[in-house]
């Protein structure tokens, strides 16, 4: 329990900092902010106007007070373009990219748990070739060519899958796991390939240990070895960078929800870049930073559930 | 070397009378000699070392002004004239190809000499005094940094920068500073309770003498490893970036922007898409193999 608080107290000067950072980032756009937003020919009093939206007519401490105010409230403010409250957009895009993050995580475990355990335990013969070249490939390959290339060959060429559109998974269930497979895949593509070289090294650690001898000189067979023993042991480093791997995810999600046309939280970042909607820019950056802090401390949190030495420590 | 060789085909019996040559070796040789046994690496090498050509004598290699339109040949198919063909405004896809290494290779180069800028300092200064100002200001800093999608923040900075090379390498750097102040900041940690820094303490050398010629140098290590791993992410967020159009502007050729274009012909002229992306693969690919290489070689247990 002491775990527990000590953990959570923690976040808070880290919340305090990202807030900080995020309210920041208004201020870090070069010259007359509305002017950048409403172009030179825009008259002094819309600029006052908009200065006054956005608290920008008060002084510093008063405005970063008001901010996280309204954003403890839950209030992100207004979208610059239509008006309408950005935890809105936000509420609506965010579900479609939880989706694709957890079906490429699936996807990443899916490829990167079997690889993994072959590369460990074929140490230096074809398998850990085979997987460590697969690796290297998965780093190197920008996926959001991979995302171009896979529509080339699997929607315009074979026809097999659907290029772009997002039906919702309640109206369209088969339509829309269409649509997620090639997205999915090519974004977690990369994360398998961290995540199996993580693996490798953390199974051949536990695999050097003395419970590992015990077990095989007790006579068990080494594929019960290696996967009632070794394996068990090994993935605890592998999901404690599971918060990583959301926020690697949650990046790699912005150049692919472009790149097939997904109407998620990446998408909307790009389009409010774009339209020069700072306030929608400001409450999607925050709510990605909040959401790997959460996912981070419930990994922190689990982690000590499952390993009591960590508690302890 | 000595003159001493140990003799291979005799067996050594405890007692016997011998004198072993031990060679002493500095730790560049020894890193050279893991370093060259290493394929992989020394293929990385070979396509790094390609790219760097390509960059330098982009005039030279390239057939084409990478600027040059040609408005009678728009989006013309690989000739032997135009060996990868044309793009929308009549230019040279191969000599644009050519020319986009120039900013990969600079995207290699300098948001990661920024945050190494930025990084060392600060995990020098975090892991030596300690306190306040490590505990409770520069990894507190650093932590709240980490919580940002690396992408995300990238392009936020960018955007709100405004568009444009310096800008996205300035935004990019930022994503890899906390990684640096990290293991700048625990190197120095395991170094300064080490008995010479005490003995140099005890001569009488001062905290900047310490840090600057005693903890750096041997600290440099790790470091040396995320510079390699953060100059093939650091290639990829850059592609990224121009891919998404907050990264290099029109007309300057860049392997991300000709993606850009290259996915509104996906239908009709999917070859286009081909060529920017194989180029980014391999630089990329050709960091994280030398980058491995480098790792092996200084710490030949870590594989």
């Amino acid at each position: 329990m002491t775990f527990a608080i000590r953990r959570l107290l923690l976040t808070i000067p880290v919340l305090v900092l990202v807030t900080l950072m995020v309210f920041s980032l208004i201020h870090l756009v070069p010259g007359d902010v509305a002017t950048v937003i409403l172009g030179e020919e825009a008259t002094p009093q819309a600029k006052a106007q908009l200065d006054h939206q956005l608290g920008l007519d008060q002084p510093l401490p008063a405005q970063y007070v008001n901010w996280i105010g309204r954003v403890a409230r839950g209030d992100l403010g207004n979208s610059l373009i239509d008006q309408t409250p950005v935890t809105e957009a936000i509420g609506q895009r965010l579900p479609v990219t939880a989706e694709l993050a957890i079906a490429s995580f699936i996807v990443a475990l899916l490829i990167a748990i079997p690889a993994g355990i072959f590369a460990a335990t074929f140490r230096g013969r074809l398998p850990d070739y085979v997987s460590t070249m697969f690796a290297f490939v998965g780093m190197s390959v920008p996926s959001f060519w991979l995302g171009i290339m896979a529509i080339i060959f699997f929607a315009v060429r074979l026809r097999w899958l659907p290029s772009s559109g997002f039906p919702p998974l309640r109206d369209d269930p088969l339509g829309n796991l269409q649509a997620v497979l090639l997205p999915a895949v090519v974004t977690g593509f990369r994360e398998a390939a961290v995540l199996m070289r993580m693996l490798r090294s953390s199974l051949l650690e536990v695999m050097s240990m003395d419970f590992i001898r015990t077990a095989r000189s007790k006579g068990l067979r080494k594929w019960t070895v290696i996967m009632r023993h070794a394996v068990r042991n090994a993935l605890i480093p592998v999901a404690t960078s599971s918060g990583l791997a959301i926020a690697g995810l949650l990046g790699g999600l912005v150049l692919t929800e472009t790149v097939f046309n997904i109407p998620g939280f990446g998408r909307l970042i790009v389009t409010a870049i774009f339209q020069r909607d700072f306030v929608t820019v400001q409450g999607a950056v925050l709510v990605s930073a909040l959401l790997v802090i959460g996912v981070n401390v419930i990994v922190d949190l689990t982690y000590a559930i499952l390993d009591p030495r960590i508690r302890l420590s | 070397m000595s003159v001493l060789q140990p003799v291979s085909d005799e067996v050594i019996q405890a007692g016997d009378d011998l004198a072993v040559a031990v060679v002493h070796r500095s730790r560049a040789t020894l890193f050279w000699i893991r370093f060259r046994r290493n394929k992989p690496a020394i293929f990385g090498a070979f396509l790094i070392g390609v790219m760097v050509v390509l960059a330098i004598f982009a005039p030279i290699i390239a057939p084409f002004d990478p600027n040059a339109q040609d408005l009678n040949n728009l989006i013309g198919p690989p000739t032997s004239h135009h060996l990868l063909g044309t793009d929308d405004l009549g230019r040279d896809v191969l000599s644009r190809l050519i020319y986009g290494a120039r900013v990969s290779v600079a995207a290699s180069i300098v948001p990661v000499a920024l945050a190494l800028l930025a990084g060392i300092p600060l995990g020098l200064i975090a892991g030596y005094y300690r306190g306040f100002l490590d505990e409770g200001l520069i990894m507190r800093v650093v932590d709240a940094l980490q919580a940002f999608p690396f992408l995300v923040l990238a392009l936020a900075l960018a955007a709100v920068l405004g568009p444009g090379f310096l800008n996205a390498m300035i935004a990019i750097a930022v994503g890899f500073v906390p990684g640096f102040v990290r293991i700048v900041r625990g190197q120095v940690l395991q170094i300064a309770a080490q008995e010479y820094i005490q003995g140099a303490r005890a001569l009488g050398a001062g905290d900047a003498r310490i840090l600057l010629r005693h903890i750096l140098p041997n600290s440099l290590a790790p470091v040396l490893v995320q510079t390699s791993v953060a100059m093939a992410a650091a290639i990829l967020a850059e592609a990224g970036l121009s891919f998404l159009g907050v990264g290099v502007q029109p007309p300057t050729p860049s392997w991300g922007t000709m993606l850009t274009f290259a996915q509104s012909y996906i239908v009709n002229k999917p070859y286009l898409a081909v060529a920017p992306g194989v180029a980014i693969f391999l630089a990329v690919l050709g960091f994280n193999l030398f980058g491995d290489g480098v790792r092996d070689g200084l710490d030949p247990r870590s594989s």
